[in-house]
């Protein structure tokens, strides 16, 4: 790290953390550096749960509604802790760390990421994807809920859905071709593995499986299978 | 060279998108090279409407942001010769565009497409002022109500505000036996207090929601008087004279009375 | 019922004209504070023309639109100074 930035955002296992280092600085300073960084970084951040690391510094109660209030009232995202860092320095392994130029993934842009990411690195999303809201992860994603239509998960690694997969879904985002997509009721408007793009064929006579079902790429083709136990041993 | 229509209202619900969606399928249907435009950003619909929510990979905020080119986020409706979609991002807000990326966006797609029709979200605040931003010319989407014709009053003032030629109406949703009987306020009421120019006139038509849940607009539907007048109002857009469509043919059940009785009205 | 209703009042109780009414006002009401220059405006003017025929307080002069139950009303209030004494042209 060369220089330390102000304001850090880094994933972990419950979702964002947002650290705030300069301790000296005045209030209002660290507000608009705080919105500034949000701003930039909005594209990928949406809809996460964030963990406020505010180091050493010490906040009134008014100073911290007025952050949570940027960062939920203006970016809509759900601030689940604050809490004071040792010194403000990060304790996550260095592969989970994510910064806000990855924003700029997009599906044909290849794996030249793909070594950063820690096969571990997985999060955790306790709740239902409506319209609108999107996760981007660089590792996997597990939702506990469903995702809706309008609603999208990016995610370098797999995607895991405990629920029903009725939006768009983008397993290794950043190229890797062996990721998968599994839900326990698969209805996506649009699937994406690597850089395959698949879609429901167009005859919705189809009835929808009854059972979960996983996405993976065979011979070439976005594939759907019943999930069993043995499905993903290969 | 294309030219490119803004599709408003100012009040939500009045039938904006589903107005989009048929126009630019009849003018297809005419032969003409049509990309639609979903300028509602964060609240899309036109793809829904069209039926073709499932083939979007990149989006008008993505274009804009440069993470693909215009081509790329330009789904093609199989369907229908020479139609395309651009759809809206659901992830972003209204801000994530600004009315000079909109011109930018409007003017190189007049360059590939005969015509571009823009359709906008509901409000006077950003989305519109970006929607409103390509236009060349407006066309102002009211229904019989009183809340949906002072806001396209606002809506007048506010295109005209923006140095648009004078916008024109389409009055949607009548219903011709509730006029009849003096229920509904009918397009000379509405003309009268607007004083603009009448594109079109558009009746109440089941069809409109059995077309919605398809994904197939009403105006490849035979049967549909609404499909049917969203065709003459592409004719018009060209350029052609096309006399309104008669709406008496629904003629309730008061108007027979009358006749039978010997009123005349 | 009210078809019959209808026959019988056939201009008073039809909610067309009731709903062309009211939209007929509240438009008068938006389309003047659509513009907050447009009293001004008009101001402007109303005092351009009385001066060709009379000296006004031009500071002293006020104009609003007022509603009532069933109407709106432009209300000027400007105070003369002096008739001139060959007012206009003529």
């Amino acid at each position: 790290m060369v220089k330390r930035e102000d304001v850090i955002f880094k994933g972990t296992k419950t979702g964002v953390l947002i650290q705030i280092n300069s301790e000296q600085e005045d209030f209002e300073v660290v507000k608009a550096k705080l919105a500034n960084r949000l701003s930039s970084a909005e594209r990928f951040l949406q809809g996460a749960e964030v963990t406020i690391d505010i180091g050493g510094r010490s906040l009134s109660s008014r100073q911290l509604l007025e952050l949570e209030d940027i960062i939920y009232q203006r970016y809509g995202l759900k601030v689940l802790k604050v809490i004071h860092g040792e010194g403000g320095e990060a304790k996550e392994p260095a592969g989970e760390g994510f910064s806000g130029d990855k924003e700029n993934w997009s599906p044909s842009e290849g794996g030249r990421r793909g070594e950063e990411v820690s096969p571990e690195a997985t999060l955790l999303v306790k709740r239902t994807l409506r319209s609108g809201q999107s996760i981007r992860y660089s590792g996997n994603v597990v939702v506990l809920g469903d995702v809706n239509p309008g609603a999208e998960v990016v995610a370098s690694g797999d995607i895991i859905v405990m629920g029903v997969l009725r939006g768009v879904a983008h397993a290794g985002a950043q190229g890797n071709d062996r990721a998968v997509v599994a839900a326990f009721r698969l209805q996506p408007t649009q699937l994406r593995i690597g850089n395959y793009i698949s879609r429901p064929p167009d005859n919705e006579s189809n009835e929808p499986p009854s059972g979960p079902e996983v996405a993976q790429i065979k011979n070439g083709l976005v594939v759907v299978e019943a999930y069993q136990p043995q499905t993903l041993s290969g | 060279m294309g030219e490119s229509l803004v599709i408003t209202s100012g009040k939500g619900g009045v039938g904006k998108t589903t107005t989009t969606a048929n126009l630019g399928t009849s003018l297809a249907l005419l032969g003409r090279k049509v990309a639609l435009l979903d300028a509602d950003i964060g609240l899309r619909n036109l793809d829904v409407v069209m039926g073709l929510e499932n083939r979007i990979v990149f989006d008008l905020v993505d274009v804009v942001e440069g993470y693909c080119r215009l081509k790329q986020a330009l789904i093609k409706d199989k369907r229908f010769e020479g139609l395309y979609l651009l759809p809206a991002a659901q992830t972003k807000d209204k801000t994530a565009v600004s009315p000079e990326q909109m011109k930018g966006v409007v003017g190189e797609l007049k360059e590939e497409f005969d015509y571009v029709l823009i359709d906008s979200p509901a409000g006077i605040e950003q989305g519109f002022k970006n929607a409103v931003a390509g236009a060349d010319r407006a066309v102002i989407v009211t229904t019989p109500e009183v809340a949906a014709v002072r806001d396209a009053d606002r809506i007048i003032g506010l295109i005209e505000a923006a140095e648009l030629p004078a916008p024109k109406l389409i009055v949607n949703r009548i219903r011709p036996s509730m006029v009849k009987k003096g229920d509904m306020m009918d397009i000379d009421d509405m003309l009268e207090i607007l004083a603009i120019e009448l594109l079109g006139v558009v009746p109440e038509d089941e069809m409109i929601v059995v077309s919605t849940n398809r994904g197939e607009p009403a105006a490849t539907l035979q049967g549909s008087r609404a499909g049917e007048a969203y065709r003459n109002i592409a004719r018009r857009i060209q350029g052609e004279p096309v006399p309104l469509m008669s709406l008496e043919a629904e003629g309730g059940l008061l108007k027979r009375l009358k006749k039978l009785m010997g009123f005349s009205s | 019922m009210l078809d019959l209703l209808n026959k019988v009042f056939p201009k008073d109780n039809r909610s067309k004209d009731i709903a062309k009414e009211r939209l007929r006002l509240v438009l008068v009401h938006d389309r003047a504070s659509v513009a907050p220059q447009f009293l001004e405006h008009l101001k402007g003017d109303l005092i351009e023309v009385i001066s060709r025929y009379m000296e006004i307080d031009d500071k002293g002069t006020e104009i609003n639109l007022t509603s009532g139950e069933e109407s709106v009303a432009l209300v000027a209030s400007i105070p003369i100074k002096r008739m001139k004494r060959h007012a206009g042209t003529w």
